[in-house]
């Protein structure tokens, strides 16, 4: 990383190599599997070349360059929002990799079902849950990425596990043994003033 | 809820989550919420990590090379420049050596011909008819001139 920020383009390489699936990945489920993705990762990393020898590592290596991706992809949204409502029509995003019937593999079946429902959700809860549950970033990263308070995160990062339940559920094996959907009817007696469970949440996470 | 979301990703201190834990085991909604943080969490942290469509990596590549072809282009005139300011420095100050030394004969020559008018003043205040107020002046005036040469011929 330090030789990289000094200049070398070989160490530069060798982290594109480490770094490219995942964010390419990253990339993918931000735009729901939009067909521009291989574009996108390419300008995510021009920009880190661009911006290496800034890089001062007060953060990991990792979490500056999703900052850069989650950036990246913002704009390129951004435009396709401005498209779609210029051309007045909506424009579906492709999914990708889709291939014809019996030789998908079950892996990009199930990354496709993964990035449909990501899609669904509005883009600000989309960027927690894919940072913190598909790439497994920390609460306190997620918000310098995303330039919000812990709390924020953690209350939306919530909602949008909620959110999605309802069209990951097909996807797990087992059977959910709760009944009632997620924010059922049945009020938490904390809700009403019975007592609910306080507690500080310790700055550290679990890393992933 | 902020705290269950919190808790299923092993945010939460023991204290705390006891407590959660036990009002979870009594509140069903809660439960169904849990379950509903834990069930995304799983599902998404199994996702599959798809890999670069083929030919992906060379394009990246390629387009790297060509950025950082551009950032050379920019560096190399900037390299240029900075090695080019000590260059121009040690000229100015060899010109200003040169300047100051091809001054310097002129000097020695000026300062040679005054001494010979100097001797030819001596030899004009040894005369007992010069005025003598006057001839301590120039005698004065003659010695400096002499010392001034014998400097410059010494340096010589």
């Amino acid at each position: 990383m330090t030789q990289a920020a000094a200049g070398s383009r070989e160490a530069f390489d060798e982290l594109v190599r480490r770094h490219r699936r995942p964010v390419y990945n990253l990339v993918r489920a931000l735009t729901g599997g939009d067909g521009d993705a291989e574009d996108l990762v390419q300008d995510v990393f021009v920009r880190a070349f661009r911006a290496i020898d800034g890089f001062r590592g007060d953060s990991a290596f990792k979490s500056w360059l999703y900052r850069i991706a989650v950036n990246v992809v913002h704009t390129h949204l951004q435009r396709r929002r401005t498209r779609e409502s210029m051309s007045g029509a909506r424009l579906d995003a492709p999914l990708g990799d889709v291939a014809d019937g019996d030789d998908l593999e079950a892996a990009v079946l199930r990354r496709q079902a993964i990035e449909r429902a990501l899609a669904s959700l509005p883009e600000q809860l989309r960027v927690l849950v894919v940072l913190r549950d598909v790439h497994g970033l920390r609460y306190d990263e997620i918000a310098k990425i995303v330039k919000s308070p812990r709390g924020t995160v953690e209350s939306r990062l919530f909602r949008a596990r909620q959110q999605l339940r309802p069209m990951l559920e097909p996807l797990v094996a087992v059977k959910s043994s709760a009944e009632g959907p997620a924010g059922s009817e049945i009020a938490c007696e904390a809700s009403s003033g019975a007592g609910a469970p306080a507690g500080a949440v310790p700055d550290g996470d679990r890393e992933s | 809820m902020r705290l269950v979301a919190a808790a299923v990703d092993g945010g939460v201190a023991p204290g705390p989550l006891d407590a959660l834990v036990a009002h979870v085991e009594r509140c069903p909604a809660c439960a169904v919420e849990v379950e509903t943080q834990m069930l995304v969490k799983r599902v998404l942290g199994a996702a599959p990590m798809l890999p670069l469509p083929a030919g992906a990596a060379g394009r990246l590549a390629a387009r790297l090379d060509d950025e950082a072809r551009r950032t050379k282009r920019a560096v190399d005139w900037r390299t240029l420049t900075m090695k080019l300011v000590p260059v121009a420095a040690c000229l100015v100050v060899i010109a200003a050596v040169l300047h100051h030394a091809i001054r310097r004969p002129d000097a020695v020559e000026v300062s040679a011909a005054i001494a010979d008018w100097g001797r030819d003043e001596i030899r004009a205040l040894q005369s007992p008819r010069i005025d003598h107020a006057a001839s301590d002046l120039r005698l004065i005036g003659v010695l400096l001139i002499e010392a001034d040469h014998d400097a410059a011929a010494g340096k010589n």
